[in-house]
């Protein structure tokens, strides 16, 4: 894996991370909120919405990190993780990346499957589970649709967990990558005199 | 992080995902308070309205014993709702599918 010592992730790489971090935790509210209203009620329609377009941005906006993800090196965690921990870290964000595109995938799949026509921002998405072939597997695409969605969320709630561990009792700079900002960080190791910023 | 710690994480991930994938339908928690089984209020649902079921649930709604499955089911373009009682195994509904709640 290349790395670079000492910097942050690009200003670009961070505002996306942070701001799909949003959308992905408010589509997740969003659906899970909705069963609090009676059937029928119009502001189910609203959220159910949202959680369609928000996760259909996810899935427009995931490649653009992939290509800033594999064309730059990552910043370096300082002080160094050991091997095991950088492969779990590894494995649980490449997970995070198949499900950023796998799970609105599947959200398409099993909606159309159904007959249920899916628009992205007003633009009829491409059908790529037509009715007449997909009916017999909506039922499961959208158990599949849920079961991976509830697990990104325990994903994600470790993800989070970690990111604070980093932080807090590990003292290491691996948020600070991702915050970026303007705090000097020289003192969080002895491995290291200064962070400088890359923008 | 040391690799303990990892593999902790990891197996714990791993557990949630099973226990997720152990509960298969939705309301499936009341299942112990349901006579009529899945695949029997299923049978009648088909029974009643026949197609390709697209959603189930198991929930807690007035009418009938108050616990019921709640199935959409399709055929030729249109979803019907079905609801079986999950105590007694009668019909409480059987109608065209409302497409408001947009799901
Ligand atoms: C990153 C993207 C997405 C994530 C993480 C996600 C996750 C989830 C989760 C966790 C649920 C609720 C499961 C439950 O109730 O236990 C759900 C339900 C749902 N999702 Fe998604 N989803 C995403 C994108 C999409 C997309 C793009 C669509 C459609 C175009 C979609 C359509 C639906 C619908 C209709 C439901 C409601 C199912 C129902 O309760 O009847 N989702 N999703
Ligand atoms: C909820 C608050 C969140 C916090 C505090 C957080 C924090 C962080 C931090 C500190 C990193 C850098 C870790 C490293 O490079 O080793 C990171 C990377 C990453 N985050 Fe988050 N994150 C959050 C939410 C999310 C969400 C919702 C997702 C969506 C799936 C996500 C996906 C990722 C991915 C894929 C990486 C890896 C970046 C790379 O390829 O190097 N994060 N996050």
């Amino acid at each position: 894996m290349i790395q670079s010592p000492g910097k942050t992730y690009s200003r670009k790489q961070r505002w996306l991370h942070w701001l799909m971090a949003l959308m992905i935790v408010s589509l997740l509210i969003a659906i899970e909120i909705k069963s609090d209203f009676p059937k029928g009620d119009p502001r189910i329609s609203q959220l159910v919405e949202w959680h369609k377009q928000a996760g259909l941005w996810v899935l427009f906006l995931v490649w653009f990190r992939l290509y800033w993800r594999y064309r730059q090196a990552t910043p370096q965690i300082l002080p160094p993780l050991s091997l095991a921990a950088r492969a779990g870290a590894h494995a649980a964000h490449v997970l995070l990346y198949l499900m950023m595109i796998g799970i609105p995938v599947l959200g398409v799949l099993f909606s159309q499957a159904k007959g249920r026509a899916i628009d992205f921002m007003g633009w009829p998405v491409p059908i790529l589970l037509d009715e007449s072939t997909g009916l017999p597997y909506a039922l499961t695409l959208k158990t599949l649709h849920q079961w991976l969605g509830n697990a990104m969320m325990y994903l994600i709630g470790i993800h989070f967990a970690s990111a604070l561990f980093h932080h807090w009792i590990r003292r290491d700079n691996t948020l600070i990558r991702m915050l970026g900002g303007h705090k000097p960080v020289a003192d969080r190791s002895f491995f290291q005199t200064t962070i400088k910023q890359e923008t | 992080m040391n690799s303990r710690k990892t593999m902790i994480a990891l197996t714990a991930f791993a557990a949630l995902v099973v226990s997720a994938q152990a509960s298969a339908f939705d309301g499936s928690q009341y299942a112990k308070e349901a006579t009529v089984s899945i695949e029997q209020a299923r049978a009648l649902a088909i029974k009643a309205y026949p197609g390709t079921i697209v959603e189930e649930e198991l929930e807690h709604k007035l009418g009938g014993s108050g616990l019921r499955y709640s199935f959409d089911i399709r055929a030729n373009h249109v979803t019907h709702e079905v609801a079986v009682d999950a105590k007694t195994g009668n019909i409480l509904e059987n109608s065209r599918e409302s497409s408001k709640d947009n799901d």
